[in-house]
């Protein structure tokens, strides 16, 4: 222990000024992030505003333990996984193959409109969007439309249950898939030409261009996104469910964040179980984010920490 | 590029500009249904169904309803100052955090990022941060209790972080034996290599700004300090036709602005929209600096 | 908004902003004639903010504080954000002296942020004193089940008390020459005209929770026409849980059978209210749950822009035998809920409760109701009359604007609404005939509605963890019954599994709280 200290001093001489550099950031994290902490007891405790959180009843592990034994604790569990992963297996790639698409138009212009235009459906806002894909799910609706021009057959596609997870996941791609380019945009204006240049020397075809320094160069932002995507794997956020779901679907749909929504609702706002549930996801998210870490680092020079 | 292409190539980038095309009509629909819908009769867009490709009855009552609230005017100056200067504070920390943690030499970078990353997941909710804002730091109706909270974005700073690790370690050392300090590096050098980056942090920064009401409901209570969006969620759920029709006492509602709820959407939409637009051109400029790079 | 459903102590539907400075300020040493301040934590309704920045610019307001001697200091937290608001400011311990809240008070009081008032009334408050010694029934909805009471209530004392049921398209009755239907069996044959005459893709319109809340009304009306409604109730005196009623099965019977004839809406399940909207107003809709004032108010008028000969009533609230009285019929109660709490900041209780109780006189009554006399209303015949300034106001403002800018009849306030206010809020005929029509049978609900109890925190908490299982699973086999993706056959599983989610003790605790309640 003493000798790691010693190393941090002899570290600290060496580099005093990173040290003062750093020094804003770590303060700004204790005094804001970690300070208020403590509110996380509420997770085992019966909290009431009135009482406080040092004041009110220590519970214990109660409030895990009613959401792990609940009826509907694997349906959510599961869905909420099975959405992430969707999630994950079509939305995680898709900007990055617009941004590659992107980077081989010519036109410089054209190049920059649909940057821009794609990027728009993120701002609007969500209430607006599902109500978008309500409309056009519905049994007279565009996707309809488009199913009977093909010769199928119409139907309430919201109300199926093995329809939900492909418009929730495709709409997401639709809502934030430009958005979500811009990052590796930047990432890609990091390239160093000459290497383009030299490649068109050798007479590389774009394909391999794309394959060995388009790629290469951003991979490191690729994997340290992917970490972070998989460290949120447990979590599915309730505002979007909410607005295209229906008891019909709750097979498919119904995920841990709306299951904790629709107690949340009906009787009071049940602080410390929607605290403990949400250290729960946290803890596991945590773990994921710490093994997709490990599993980079081990196979690639990309880590976090 | 005068290299010839190849007639693959020509396929490919034919099929690329199509698919592209594609792209720009199924992403531009939204905001093109929202403006229409902005511009409708009320009445006619609650009987309105399918796409809507033009106004339906064009009436521009919504805007003047939205514009002509008292607190619009100080809605935009307030989320102004807090795009701003919250930005330019956010840009300061971030930069600071990511290019000292992107230091090899820095022993507590990995100690650091691990407690950073920590953050990202555990949290002590809203309670005790609303006390140590409004009781400790007595920042209650102050813009300052929406931008001093968020100074950095974990997320962020790991972007950042991951753009500066980028940069040749062979050209700050040079740096470093020519005698410069490490501010002069990292303002120097590091900085104006990295402005894509840093162009997407703007954005995003200034984006989260532009669109968060949620801080600003917990410690602004004079209506005066309201940014936008809290003034045009108002006027929304004013005009909010899920309210009424489910509240469980008596209605008191009449006339209500189905368009009004897409109206707010282009007030507080259109504006931001145009920040990418100016800082499409770094991502271009990055390409040029890049030649130094190596 | 969709989302914007408040939890713990939602102030009923008010929407609010704006706001006066922190905590508990200028509340001290306030010498004999100069005026008491008083602060108050109020939502703002959004047709006040409209016109004013606080509700101590509302005229009735002002003369409020002259009559009582008072000088008050409104707080309002943003639209939307009532809930999140009320708990930052109890747990920062800066408290107004008045809070305007709506829930669970007994909380408050054993949490130590508010004060009992039984003894305050007993001196202080004659008005409202009388009420409660007048009526008993009220008096009881008020106190806890110990007898204490924590607020200064917000009343419906009138013949008015239920402002939502179902509507029908008279026109199209009229044109099939048929009567309003009475009874499920006329109900079906009605609905069966309409989709085969009017050929509407949606004879009968509902949605599904939770969109659009429990069960969506009008299947609730119908589900209530069997004796039972979707949730707990009283059966003979008993507390019930209606899924688990054989009456449900019939009821499902019947809502299977009118799925599969095309009566009600196939997208039932997916219904928001944008689709909800627009079923109704492009004449898809025959039939439909909503209220008087914000639906009919607002349906209205948009449907006869498209086309005018169409016309919307209100039909009685459903029942299975002819000549049978609805139960049922969303009765609110005499004590809304919402009410005037005194914190244990508050330095001048007595004189507090004494301003409170100005709004019990006949004066405050008229001044909280109708606004300033020749200025709001006129007495003509004895009858207070809105005057132009509310009814066609010079500066545009629409009735419920101009009202909420002069006086406090739309919302929950303290004091008691007056039947007068709603008779002439409501502009079209159709509305002024539905509040009467839907209230006829209200008093019937008394007898199996379940009455406003308490329950403990203990109660509350374990009810609540049987009941979110229950509600889920009940509300997913509700759809599956309909539209037959699960067989009527299986209602005895179904049963067996609400059972098995320990329904007997959801039951249980109702029924103790119900026995507390009658023992007040």
């Amino acid at each position: 222990m003493t000798r790691k200290l010693s190393l941090v001093w002899l570290n600290y001489k060496q580099n005093k000024v990173i040290y003062w550099m750093a020094l804003p950031v770590v303060l700004y994290f204790l005094v804001f992030k970690y300070l208020p902490m403590y509110g996380a007891v509420i997770a085992f405790k019966e909290y009431t505003v009135g009482k406080g959180i040092w004041g009110s009843e220590w519970v214990g592990l109660q409030h895990f333990r009613d959401f792990f034994q609940s009826y509907y604790f694997w349906r959510v569990l599961k869905n909420t996984l099975i959405l992430s992963f969707y999630q994950l297996l079509f939305g995680f790639p898709a900007p990055i193959l617009l941004a590659l698409l992107l980077n081989e138009l010519r036109h410089e212009m054209f190049k920059r409109t649909v940057q821009t235009v794609s990027y728009i459906p993120h701002f609007i806002s969500l209430v607006v969007i599902c109500g978008m894909v309500v409309d056009f799910s519905s049994r007279d609706g565009l996707f309809n439309s488009i199913i009977t021009f093909f010769g199928g057959e119409s139907s309430a596609l919201l109300s199926d249950p093995g329809n939900f997870r492909t418009i929730y996941t495709a709409s997401s791609i639709w809502q934030e898939l430009g958005f979500s380019t811009i990052i590796y945009l930047a990432a890609l204006s990091g390239i160093n030409p000459e290497l383009y240049d030299a490649s068109m020397v050798d007479g590389a075809s774009r394909l391999r261009r794309v394959w060995h320094i388009t790629l290469p160069g951003i991979i490191p932002m690729i994997v340290i996104l992917l970490i972070l995507r998989i460290g949120g794997l447990m979590e599915i956020g309730f505002e979007k469910v909410i607005l295209l779901y229906n008891p019909n679907v709750y097979d498919t749909a119904d995920v841990i964040s709306t299951f904790v929504y629709r107690k949340g609702i009906s009787e009071s706002a049940e602080f410390s179980y929607t605290t403990a549930v949400g250290l729960f996801q946290s803890l596991v998210n945590f773990i994921l984010l710490i093994g997709a870490n490990r599993l980079s680092k081990a196979v690639s020079d990309n880590k976090l920490f | 590029m005068t290299i010839k292409r190849t007639i693959g190539e020509k396929l490919f980038d034919s099929l690329n500009v199509l698919l592209m095309v594609l792209l720009i009509i199924i992403t531009l629909y939204p905001l093109w249904h929202v403006l229409n819908a902005s511009l409708s009769d009320s009445n006619r867009l609650m009987a309105h169904s399918g796409l809507l490709l033009l106004p339906d009855g064009f009436n521009l009552d919504s805007y003047k309803l939205v514009l002509s609230n008292p607190s619009i005017l100080s809605g935009y100056r307030n989320t102004l100052v807090i795009v701003v200067l919250g930005t330019a504070l956010n840009l300061l920390f971030t930069i600071l955090g990511a290019y000292t943690l992107s230091r090899k030499s820095f022993m507590l970078r990995n100690p650091i990022m691990l407690a950073i990353v920590f953050t990202m997941f555990f949290n002590g909710g809203i309670i005790p941060t609303y006390l140590l804002i409004n009781n400790t730091l007595h920042l209650g109706d102050n813009l300052l209790a929406l931008i001093v909270p968020g100074l950095v974005s974990s997320y962020n700073l790991i972007i950042m972080r991951t753009a500066f690790q980028g940069i040749s370690e062979n050209l700050l050392e040079s740096a470093r034996i020519d005698g410069a300090g490490e501010m002069r590096i990292l303002w120097r050098i590091v900085v104006p290599l990295s402005m894509p980056v840093i162009a997407v942090m703007i954005l995003f920064y200034g984006v989260g700004h532009w669109n968060s009401w949620f801080s600003a409901i917990l410690y602004i209570r004079d209506r005066d300090l309201y940014p936008l969006q809290l003034v045009l969620r108002e006027i929304l759920i004013q005009n909010s036709t899920d309210s009424m029709t489910t509240s469980a006492a008596m209605g008191d509602k009449e006339a209500i602005g189905e368009s009004v709820k897409y109206a707010t959407v282009m007030v507080a939409t259109l504006p931001i929209l145009f920040i990418y637009p100016f800082l499409q051109k770094y991502f271009v400029k990055g390409v040029m600096i890049g030649a130094i790079k190596e | 908004m969709l989302l914007g459903a408040s939890l713990l102590l939602a102030v009923g539907g008010l929407a609010g902003c704006s706001g006066g400075a922190d905590g508990n300020k200028n509340t001290e040493g306030a010498a004999a004639d100069e005026p008491t301040p008083i602060s108050i934590w109020a939502s703002l309704n959004t047709n006040v903010s409209i016109t004013l920045k606080n509700m101590s610019e509302i005229t009735a307001i002002k003369e409020w504080e002259k009559k009582t001697n008072i000088k008050t200091e409104f707080q309002h937290p943003a639209v939307g954000a009532e809930t999140e608001q009320f708990n930052v400011m109890l747990a920062s311990n800066k408290l107004p002296d008045v809070m305007f809240v709506y829930g669970d008070y007994s909380k408050l009081y054993t949490d130590g942020s508010i004060i009992k008032l039984n003894d305050l009334i007993d001196q202080y408050a004659p008005n409202l004193k009388k009420i409660l010694d007048e009526n008993p029934e009220v008096a009881k909805q008020l106190k806890a089940d110990n007898g204490d009471i924590y607020a200064i209530p917000h009343l419906r004392l009138g013949k008015y008390k239920t402002f939502g049921g179902m509507f029908i398209r008279q026109d199209w009755l009229d044109e099939l020459k048929l009567p309003q239907p009475e009874t499920i069996a006329e109900w079906e044959t009605v609905l069966k005209a309409f989709k085969e005459k009017k050929g509407v893709s949606a004879p009968l319109l509902y949605g599904a929770p939770p969109k659009l809340t429990t069960m969506g009304p009008a299947a609730a009306n119908f589900l209530e026409a069997y004796g039972i409604t979707n949730t707990i109730f009283l059966k003979d005196g008993k507390v019930a849980f209606g899924p688990v009623e054989p009456e449900f099965k019939e009821f499902l019977t019947t809502f299977h059978h009118w799925y599969q004839e095309g009566l009600i809406d196939p997208d039932f399940a997916t219904n928001d209210q944008k689709t909800f909207d627009a079923k109704i107003l492009s004449g898809q809709a025959g039939a439909f749950f909503t209220y008087i004032g914000g639906g009919i108010g607002r349906y209205l008028p948009a449907l006869q822009e498209k086309e005018p000969e169409a016309n919307l009533t209100a039909v009685q609230f459903p029942v299975v035998n002819k000549g049978d009285e609805p139960m049922f019929t969303g009765r609110s109660w005499e004590w809304s809920g919402a009410g005037a709490t005194i914190t244990k900041s508050n330095k001048h209780p007595e004189e507090t409760v004494k301003a409170l109780d100005y709004f019990f006189s006949e004066e405050g009554h008229m001044l909280k109701n109708f606004g300033v006399e020749g200025v709001t209303y006129t007495m003509k015949d004895g009858y207070p009359t809105y005057t132009d300034e509310i009814l066609k106001n010079p500066d545009g403002l629409s009735v419920v604007q101009a009202m909420a800018k002069h006086f406090i009849a739309n919302y929950p306030f303290v004091g008691e609404d007056d039947d007068r206010y709603n008779e002439q809020y409501y502009q079209f005929q159709q509305q002024k005939d539905a509040v009467t029509l839907f209230s006829k049978y209200s008093d019937n609900t008394l007898k199996v509605g379940l009455p406003p109890v308490s329950l403990t925190t203990e109660e509350s908490s374990e009810y609540s963890k049987i009941m979110s299982d229950i509600t889920t699973y009940r509300d997913e086999m509700f759809i599956k019954f309909v539209i037959g993706a699960e067989p009527l056959e299986n209602f005895d599983k179904f049963t067996a599994q609400i059972n098995k989610f320990n329904v007997k003790r959801a039951i249980e605790i109702q029924q103790a709280a119900v026995d507390r309640y009658n023992a007040r």
